[in-house]
């Protein structure tokens, strides 16, 4: 009923009030969390970047803009990892810390790593002059808070949402339409298929000493699909509720596992990250180190990663999934007249059969990567890496596969109903993103677009895990 | 996915006035069309399909659309649930209304917590139940304190905020969607992919000291999880009573037996004899709440053999009869009901 009531107010209020709707609406959903501390901080972060926005705007000494620059981008780094270790630095200080809840939650981290990252961007932007200083409290505080992103992102630009939020357009029907498809979409993607996935991905991942190679193998798959369908259905509803307001957000995924390369990989996964980490850590560093040619290379792709994983979390297991990726770039820019060689020797250079090949060693790269990502230690990730091809068919008992068929066996759970849901959910998700590519569905006669519509619906009412599984990317 | 959903860019604004009465008709026409399609689908559906013989029987107040308007209702957890028998036919259910004459409605649901026969109560009540004889099995020992904390909003909230809602809106779209059976997943698929509910290990009748270890390993879960020490509310059995007694609806407490040879057999004399004092403390306060809230019971302690088990707590087809001997005795002939607390004090 939010989203509806906050549709409601917006299109009553004139055009120019609009952005406090969404302000205030924004306000109202983070405070409606209960996560106190969260608001201080979002305040803190609108506070010292819109100040310091303007005064680097305001500056002609090169010196002193630097210097607020940096000082923008301590703040909003003191704020993230004071907010995200605040619980383990009270308990360093005083052994076994705790505050009575009260039903607050006083140590969430939801959304902060999203829109420090941003305030950061706007601030580089300010500073390289690519992007207008916003004199508007109001809609700065809303280009940071907008609701539908604060929580898991996208990442957006100064350029991108800037002029958006300037001119908020009234009811439009086709947006909010194609909003509420869009939205609900996400929403397939994250109960019929992510939530699917989930229990048994967990099964294995929480004791992988109990399981075969087959089932840390299929377990690891299942994980590979369970990310993309969650993150990216987040993103999807995301997309959708903002494009009701007529805001245009920027797309996160572009089919991810059909990349050709692990550079195609960052180019259509979490895509408003991976530019973020290109423009402001990866380019800076690449031109810091031009003069050392392939080295300088290398060494910024490694130290570009390594705060990937880093961003992730203070953990072993998301720096060795970071610095993973970090070695599979470095080892494309090291390689590449090795592998251009090796490709014409086995006649594969200009083959058409080329890119299939890419695409499915760059998914099984990605997948081994999503190991130690998944990993609840880096003892875990480090079994599961080592003993994918051991023991295939042991610990398979005869009950699983009776209750469960192949797949059943491989995980040692599950009933032939819960995989014969999920192939369907699986199968719609695949089919609607290969439609979505050569049909446009507002242009089909009526009949056609009400039909997707309820099969849509009908999708998600039969389909629907009923689980209550959190969204993957909320804890980053 | 995105050009699926749209143009591939924002439209311009202002399009409303012009095409309102469209927009509007649309609005209406959209969810009175999916609401007929759906309607002729579960017509043709529920004509067609025998579709109730391939639910699971011991869940049916969870999918069955017609739930009772009069009668005996039967509500409970597992014991109640009647798991341990072969076919349907050996469920105390079946036999009570076999011997009995009269209509009964199992509505028991297996892992069943306070919280959850009240919901039952509740679902029944707003689906227009008055007059009936509700009949619900409490084991003593839900009343003694355990190591594993009960979810607070029962193990089928998720379920039953389905069927009930949670506002009007809510509440008025789940009484729309109930006798839509063709929308629940369950019971679609349980046709697609034919389960058998009775007969299937470990849910088939057996006895506990004569068939594996199921009743050895389960019992000593139940010693890990029990912890000793004061006895738990019972309050929710008069908030239970005073929910049935609006609809005119009669609440009677079925007192469930312990298998008292079982903790003998599995335990040292120390822990057996700590099981029975505290089993009898809960059986008699039980009791002592049920007269002083003028709640009627049927006492089931000391009413089963030891052969009648599977486990500490469940039934076989021989205590299934037991079980439906007993109710039909209080609900036919009126017979006195058995208060039978000594045996723990013994």
């Amino acid at each position: 009923m939010f989203v509806p009531a906050v549709l409601a107010a917006y299109q009553l209020m004139p055009s120019r009030w609009r952005w406090a709707v969404l302000l205030s609406a924004s306000i109202a959903f983070y405070a409606a969390l209960r996560m106190p501390l969260l608001v201080v901080a979002w305040t803190f972060v609108v506070l010292t970047s819109y100040w310091l926005g303007r005064r680097i705007s305001d500056e002609s000494n090169g010196f002193r803009r630097r210097t607020y620059l940096w000082a923008g981008v301590a703040a909003q780094v003191v704020i993230l990892g004071s907010i995200k270790y605040l619980r383990a630095i009270l308990r360093l200080i005083v052994p076994g810390f705790e505050i009575p809840t009260a039903g607050m939650d006083w140590f969430s981290t939801l959304g902060i790593s999203y829109y420090t990252l941003q305030a950061v961007s706007y601030l580089a932007d300010v500073y390289l002059g690519t992007a207008e200083p916003e004199r508007h409290f109001g809609r700065f505080a809303l280009y940071l808070g907008f609701f539908p992103k604060l929580l898991q992102g996208p990442i957006e630009r100064a350029g991108d949402l800037f002029p958006q939020l300037r001119s908020l357009g009234s009811f439009n029907y086709t947006n909010v339409r194609s909003g509420v498809l869009l939205f609900c979409w996400g929403l397939f993607k994250k109960v019929a298929v992510a939530n699917r996935l989930a229990p048994f991905v967990t099964a294995v991942y929480y004791d992988p000493h109990g399981y075969s190679g087959l089932s840390l193998i299929a377990a690891t798959y299942m994980y590979a699909l369970q990310i993309l369908a969650d993150f990216s259905g987040y993103t999807d509803m995301a997309l959708g509720v903002a494009r009701m307001f007529n805001i245009r957000l920027t797309e996160n995924f572009k089919s991810p596992y059909f990349a050709t390369s692990i550079a195609d990989f960052w180019r259509r996964w979490h895509i408003s990250f991976s530019r973020w980490i290109l423009d402001y850590i990866f380019k800076p560093l690449q031109i810091e180190w031009r003069n050392a040619g392939r080295v300088g290379v290398v060494g910024a792709l490694m130290v570009t990663f390594f705060f990937s994983g880093l961003w992730h979390g203070v953990a072993l297991t998301f720096m060795t999934w970071g610095l993973l990726h970090g070695v599979y770039l470095a080892s494309s820019v090291l390689l590449k007249p090795w592998r251009e060689a090796v490709y014409r020797k086995i006649g594969l250079a200009n083959h058409p059969y080329r890119r299939a090949f890419q695409g499915i060693i760059t998914f099984q790269l990605v997948a081994f990567a999503w190991i130690f990502f998944r990993a609840r230690s880096i003892t875990d990730g480090w079994y599961i890496a080592t003993h994918l091809f051991v023991g295939a068919a042991t610990r398979i008992s005869y009950a699983t596969a009776v209750r469960g068929g192949v797949m059943g066996a491989i995980l040692n759970g599950g009933s032939a109903r819960d995989f014969a849901m999920l192939g369907a959910a699986m199968a719609i998700w695949f089919l609607g993103s290969t439609f979505s590519k050569t049909v446009r569905l507002q242009e089909q006669p009526i009949w056609f677009r009400w039909s997707m519509y309820y099969a849509l619906i009908l999708a998600l009412v039969y389909l629907n895990a009923h689980d209550d599984v959190g969204f993957v990317y909320f804890q980053f | 996915m995105l050009t699926m959903m749209s143009d591939s860019s924002i439209s311009s604004s202002r399009e409303l006035p012009a095409d309102a009465k469209r927009i509007v008709a649309k609005l209406v026409l959209f969810p009175v069309l999916l609401y007929g399609i759906v309607a002729l689908a579960n017509t043709v559906f529920v004509n067609l399909v025998d579709w109730r013989a391939h639910q699971n029987p011991n869940e049916r107040l969870l999918w069955d659309p017609d739930l009772p308007k009069t009668g005996l209702v039967i509500l409970g957890d597992s014991v109640f649930a009647s798991s341990y028998v072969d076919s349907s036919n050996q469920t105390f259910s079946f036999l009570l209304q076999e011997w009995s004459g009269k209509k009964v409605f199992n509505g028991a649901l297996e892992g069943a917590d306070p919280p959850d026969f009240l919901n039952a109560a509740e679902l029944l009540t707003s689906s227009g139940m008055k007059g009936a004889t509700v009949v619900l099995d409490i084991m003593p020992n839900r009343f003694l304190e355990f190591n594993q904390l009960e979810n607070p909003s029962g193990n089928e909230a998720r379920r039953f905020d389905r069927l009930l809602g949670h506002g009007a809106v809510s509440s008025l779209l789940a009484e729309i969607r109930r006798p839509l059976v063709i929308l629940d997943p369950d019971i679609l698929m349980n046709c697609l992919i034919r389960k058998k509910f009775f007969g299937v290990d470990p849910y088939r009748n057996r006895v506990w000291d004569k068939d594996g270890d199921l009743a050895h390993r389960r019992f000593q879960v139940f010693q890990q999880q029990i912890a000793f020490g004061s006895l738990r509310s019972f309050a929710w059995v008069q908030e239970l009573n005073s929910l049935l007694k609006r609809s005119d609806d009669k609440l009677v407490i079925f007192v469930s037996p312990v298998n008292e040879t079982l903790i003998d057999t599995y335990s040292s004399k120390e822990y057996a004899a700590r099981c029975h004092v505290e089993f009898s403390r809960a059986h008699q306060s039980l009791l002592w709440y049920l007269d002083r809230q003028g709640i009627p019971y049927i006492d089931g302690s000391n009413q089963f053999e030891a052969e009648d088990f599977v486990d500490l707590v469940h039934v076989n087809v021989h205590g299934q009869r037991r079980i439906a001997e007993l109710i039909d005795g209080y609900v036919t002939e009126g017979r006195p009901i058995s208060a039978s607390a000594h045996q723990y004090t013994q």
